[in-house]
């Protein structure tokens, strides 16, 4: 089993995404995608009531689960996780049989034009060059992160540790505490 | 293609779904006869929808001793004939979906022929945990949930059926063809 | 060189090899790689705040893959999701190939195909009788911001100048504002975001919708966030920078102005003005205290709907810590815009927030219009030594269809069209339709059959803008990037330098347009003189605009007849004693003149005002067409708040009617939820009226802005840009929704 703590993930900072959706059309571009198979794709959660009604934006590449469901439930081998952790889906083997998606929670696996199984691949063809995935490289806000998950969670104290807005209930508490 | 899909989130394993397959295929309430199974982790937990996904490259056909399984080449569905099934099983083994069914009236396998194009265990399952809809849809609809999970505005899971939900069935039913009275459904449920 | 390149004699051929950054690059397409023969560097002019660097890359004359460029330093490699579409545009199989004339009925789009021989001949024959039979000014072009850089305008403007045809003045999106601020502030700057990302306390941020028209001012916006900054977002719509915000104000469509008045009422009454910058740096203070007397929270609530309590609030953070404001084009697409801006100028002076890295107020760089601020020579260009120039009578855009219906003398006859949606862009569609049919000449330069084509009597092919010479210096971030081309034309598509160059010669002044002058000396003529030319231009670039253009914090002292900030805004009081319209010194505030408030009678067949933010997906009308964008996008959309709906007995997906006096449209899909308050609709603009979506066929032709030119007919003998103002006010428009039957 792959080691989850050196296993690189796609993180989403919500606090940053703000529903460009550059992330979509750079991965059309990336992996020369037709319209149809969508690797990733920002999905729009209205919250809140009154004063606090607000629009969040969550764009959902495949998560590289640790445990990958859909490669449990395809039964050819055609998905399977590459050492690295990187999911990756072997075409030839595919049978178009759905059960991945079946399993998948996040609506990952995209079927194309040959009824195919294909999905996000955290662009292999670049982590393997030691650059980014072209989403995370190009997300005008900052807001897609592919790093481990203790890099990431470092990334996110920078950011966030000197905000007294983002965390405001918090930052009371210890306000409080402080006096 | 569009193929029946299904939500774990809104199921309420109500067992409608079954009952109306059955009832629609066999004349009679029998879970075993039906088309589409709700498999469960445990005894309360819906996990998945065991129905015919119609695959791309169908496990099935290939199996199929007799020949008697096909794949329409223009829509991709999954047909079969019955006259000629000597219930050897191999398709039954060989479906990842584990969805084909011992017809006991046909004495023959068969499968979820998607009621010609407008599944009756979609109409009847008024919690939308079954819906009849694309591959992009279906993904669409689940990055949905994910996203609504993650921001902590997921819709309330649907409770048990209540009385006028049971009789609403029953009228889809009977548009269908199929009399039957809300007691008679839930018995059937069972 | 690729088969679909076709031999043009007069189209210049030119070794674009000299562009390229590097060559033979490995690059990924699809999981493979593959060797591009070159990667230029360029910059995107589209009409958008970012004017974002990028890197293309080209194999076989074909672009096959776009990046941003990571040098620059705004943009910083990143890209919208229409840059990257870009790679799916400029390829697309439904491109504009060959020259085509018309041979069905207007509006039918029937055409056949002719060689540029014969349409340069159809185009110089048809011009002539027009000349002759109505006189020079029968012909008009038409222009907009599709392709915004300003080097070819400023070619054909040439063109039109010898020709003594009338000329096009004027905006229809954002010179209202502009005017409001002109007025006030003066010559128009923006800070740098790298500098107020550090210092300001407070960012007030009103009518722009970033992440679909400015998301490089994200990161900015976090940095300063991070840093414990509060954002303060206007804006009626709940947009996705109004999700990051701390305080989202949403006001009633159209109050912004009195928004700001209660603003400046609730600081001056706790006596949080900066009074030292009001004593040293303003005049007629004392006349806006007295006029916002009356604008207290409570007034200003009742106007606008937006809570006393948030009022205050906001006053406060405004007044008390260093504010930034960044105000956007939402506010002023209103016909009481200019006032808007007034009003939102005024605050951020009673705030102090001119002239400090910390706090200032941006509304829109100068380099907008470099040929009015002197940036760029335009008299250079379209007005060459020695010619004779005529002076002809001026059309506004704002008001063009208008100007087409009513113009006497001479009618107008010939439009020459290029880089914008006449029919689709313009309000009032149906109008529009009419105007289009009665001339006797309609030439299109178009990418793909749009709207506009379908009515043209000649279509030529158009380049895109990554085939052709360009300079667009940014109006937010001041960095600029020479535009060259990146790969050969495909097809018969000529630049449009090139295509007015040629007609100028076949018209018989061959003088005026050297065969020798390549894209690259235009713009060097262009903007050469005050930038050091070579060094934006590929391999290099971006380079910073001069200082005396673009001061890193600008507003140290204020370009106005009294050389301060001026409450009482004199140039526009002086300009109101010559021309009819609004030109009030102070920001009096008025209602829109099609609102809830100002018409009862009509909102209660109208009662929903709808809006039409630009959204993500398009720049005005371009990319509607594009199968990567229209996954994305969906079927036309109409966003509805939940009680509205619910009156309605609308459920979230239905299709519903949106209709009004002026038109209707049909089938368009209802999203409920809670982006809009009662009584406000959304619809995103752009979409093509062909394809039922343009919400324009609803909108109503009356230009906001100080000048009241439809009382003019927007025919103008003279006009200042920065002044007389002039915006479509798309969005004081009043409608009715209702669910649409089912069928069967």
């Amino acid at each position: 089993m792959m080691d989850t703590r050196t296993q690189r993930i796609l993180y989403i900072d919500t606090q940053r995404c703000m529903g460009c959706r550059a992330c979509e059309t750079v991965c059309k571009l990336e992996n020369d995608l037709p319209a149809g198979p969508r690797y990733t794709m920002v999905t729009e959660v209205e919250t809140g009531t009154g004063l606090t009604e607000k629009l969040n934006f969550l764009p959902v590449p495949c998560q590289h689960c640790g445990d990958a469901p859909c490669v449990r439930a395809c039964p050819t081998g055609a998905l399977y996780k590459r050492a690295d952790g990187i999911v990756l889906v072997e075409q030839s083997r595919c049978i178009g049989c759905h059960e991945c998606l079946m399993a998948c929670p996040f609506g990952v696996p995209q079927f194309g034009k040959n009824g195919r199984m294909t999905k996000c691949t955290m662009c292999v063809h670049r982590i393997d060059e030691g650059s980014l995935p072209a989403c995370a490289a190009n997300c005008p806000a900052e807001a897609i992160l592919c790093d481990t998950p203790e890099n990431i969670s470092r990334i996110l104290r920078q950011r966030y540790s000197g905000s007294a807005s983002l965390y405001g209930p918090f930052s009371a508490l210890l306000q409080e505490v402080a006096e | 293609m569009k193929r029946v899909t299904f939500d774990p989130y809104r199921c309420d394993l109500c067992g409608v779904c079954s009952a109306a397959c059955s009832l629609v295929k066999t004349g009679k309430f029998d879970a075993s006869q039906s088309r589409i199974r709700i498999e469960t982790a445990g005894s309360r937990v819906p996990l998945r929808a065991a129905v015919c996904r119609h695959c791309e490259e169908p496990a099935c056909v290939t199996a199929c001793m007799r020949g008697i399984i096909d794949q329409d080449p223009q829509t991709g569905l999954v047909t079969r004939r019955h006259d000629g099934c000597f219930r050897c099983a191999a398709c039954a083994v060989s479906c990842p979906a584990g969805a084909c069914v011992l017809d006991e009236a046909l004495n023959a396998f068969t499968a979820c022929d998607l009621c010609g194009g407008d599944p009756l265990c979609v109409k009847v399952c008024l919690t939308g945990a079954l819906r009849f809809e694309d591959d992009a849809e279906n993904s669409a609809h689940l990055r949905a949930l994910y996203a609504e999970k993650m921001f902590e505005e997921r819709e309330e899971l649907p409770g048990e059926l209540t009385d006028a939900q049971w009789e609403e069935i029953c009228s889809i039913l009977n548009a269908e063809g199929l009399s039957v009275a809300p007691d008679e459904l839930r018995r059937g449920c069972r | 060189m690729s088969e679909k390149y076709q031999d043009i004699p007069w189209r210049r051929q030119e070794d674009l090899d000299r562009y390229a950054v590097r060559r033979n690059v490995p690059v990924w397409i699809g999981g493979k790689k593959v060797i591009a023969d070159r990667v230029v560097k360029t910059c995107c002019p589209h009409n958008c705040y970012d004017t974002c660097g990028e890197l293309v890359y080209v194999k076989d004359e074909k672009v096959i893959k776009i990046e941003g460029d990571p040098d620059h330093p705004v943009t910083k490699g990143h890209l919208c999701l229409k840059g990257f579409a870009n790679v799916q545009k400029i390829n697309s199989p439904d491109r504009v190939k060959y020259p085509l004339l018309r041979v069905g009925e207007r509006g039918e789009g029937k055409f056949r195909r002719i060689s540029w021989d014969e349409a340069m001949d159809w185009m110089v024959g048809k011009i002539q009788t027009i000349q002759k039979t109505y006189g020079p000014e029968a012909i008009l072009e038409y222009c907009y911001s599709g392709n915004r850089e300003h080097m070819a305008k400023a070619v054909a403007a040439r063109l039109w100048n010898l020709m003594g045809a009338t000329k096009l003045v004027g905006s229809f999106c954002l010179l209202s504002g502009v005017a409001g601020s002109v007025g006030t502030v003066g010559s128009q700057y923006t800070m740098d975001p790298q500098i107020w990302s550090e210092h300001a306390q407070t960012v007030f941020l009103v009518g722009r919708n970033c992440s679909a028209t400015n998301p490089h001012i994200f990161p900015f916006l976090y940095r300063a966030k991070e840093r414990g900054a509060k954002l303060i977002v206007v804006d009626p719509y709940a947009t996705g920078v109004a999700a990051k915000a701390d305080i989202h104000l949403r006001p009633r469509p159209g109050t912004d102005g009195a928004l700001a008045l209660g603003l400046i009422h609730w600081i001056l009454a706790n006596g949080w003005e900066d009074k030292e910058f009001i004593a040293e740096k303003t005049v007629g203070f004392e006349e806006l205290a007295e006029y916002v007397k009356e604008w207290t929270p409570e007034k200003t609530e009742q106007v606008t709907t937006v809570p006393r309590a948030q009022i205050k609030e906001v006053a406060e953070l405004l007044a008390k810590t260093e504010t930034l404001f960044e105000t956007g084009y939402g506010q002023q697409r209103y016909s009481n815009g200019h006032q808007v801006q007034q009003a939102l100028a005024c605050l951020a002076a009673v705030c102090g927030s001119f002239g400090k890295p910390s706090a200032n107020y941006d509304c829109i760089s100068g380099m907008a219009f470099p040929g009015v601020t002197g940036f760029a020579d335009n008299a250079a260009v379209s007005a060459p030594e020695g010619a004779d120039i005529p002076k002809t009578r001026l059309v506004n855009i704002a008001a063009i269809a208008k100007a087409m219906h009513e113009a006497k003398e001479p009618p107008i006859k010939g439009i020459i069209s290029y880089r914008g949606g006449l029919i689709s862009q313009q309000p009032n569609v149906d109008y529009t339709i009419e105007a289009v049919k009665s001339l006797d000449m309609f030439v299109t330069i178009e990418q793909f059959m749009t709207d506009d084509t379908d009515y043209a009597d000649l279509v030529l092919p158009a380049c895109h803008y990554l085939e052709q010479y360009g300079v667009h210096p940014s109006y937010w971030h001041n960095w600029n990037q020479v535009l060259v081309p990146v790969c050969q034309p495909p097809y018969e598509c000529v630049p449009d330098i090139e295509i007015f160059a040629e007609l100028g010669r076949r018209l018989g002044y061959e003088e005026y347009f050297p065969r020798e002058m390549s894209g690259l000396d235009w713009c060097r003529l262009l903007i050469g003189k005050e930038i050091d030319f070579d060094a934006c231009v590929s391999p290099n670039g971006p380079v910073r605009d001069p200082e005396k253009w673009c001061p890193q914090v600008p507003y140290q002292e204020f370009d106005t007849p009294s050389g301060k900030f001026e409450f009482h805004a004199s140039k526009l009081e002086e300009r109101g004693k010559r021309f009819p319209g609004h030109y009030d010194p102070l920001p009096v505030y008025y209602e829109p003149d099609e609102s809830v408030a100002a018409t009862p009678q009509l909102a209660e067949k109208y009662p929903l005002n709808i809006i039409s933010q630009h959204p993500s997906f398009r720049t005005h009308s371009q990319y509607y067409n594009l199968p990567w964008i229209k996954e994305i996008e969906g079927p036309a959309r109409v966003f509805l708040s939940k009680k509205d709906a619910a009156d309605r007995g609308i459920a979230d997906g239905d299709k519903v009617r949106i209709f009004n006096d002026r038109g209707c449209l049909e089938n368009i899909v209802a999203r409920v939820g809670i982006r809009l308050k009662p009584g406000v609709a959304e619809m995103s603009s752009g979409m093509w009226v062909k394809l039922g979506g343009s919400v324009n066929k609803l909108t109503k032709l009356v230009p906001a802005g100080p000048r009241d030119i439809l009382a003019e007919d927007g025919i103008l003998s003279e006009y200042d840009p920065l002044l007389d103002g002039n915006t479509g006010s798309y969005f004081n428009t009043l409608v009715q929704i209702e669910k649409m039957e089912q069928e069967g």
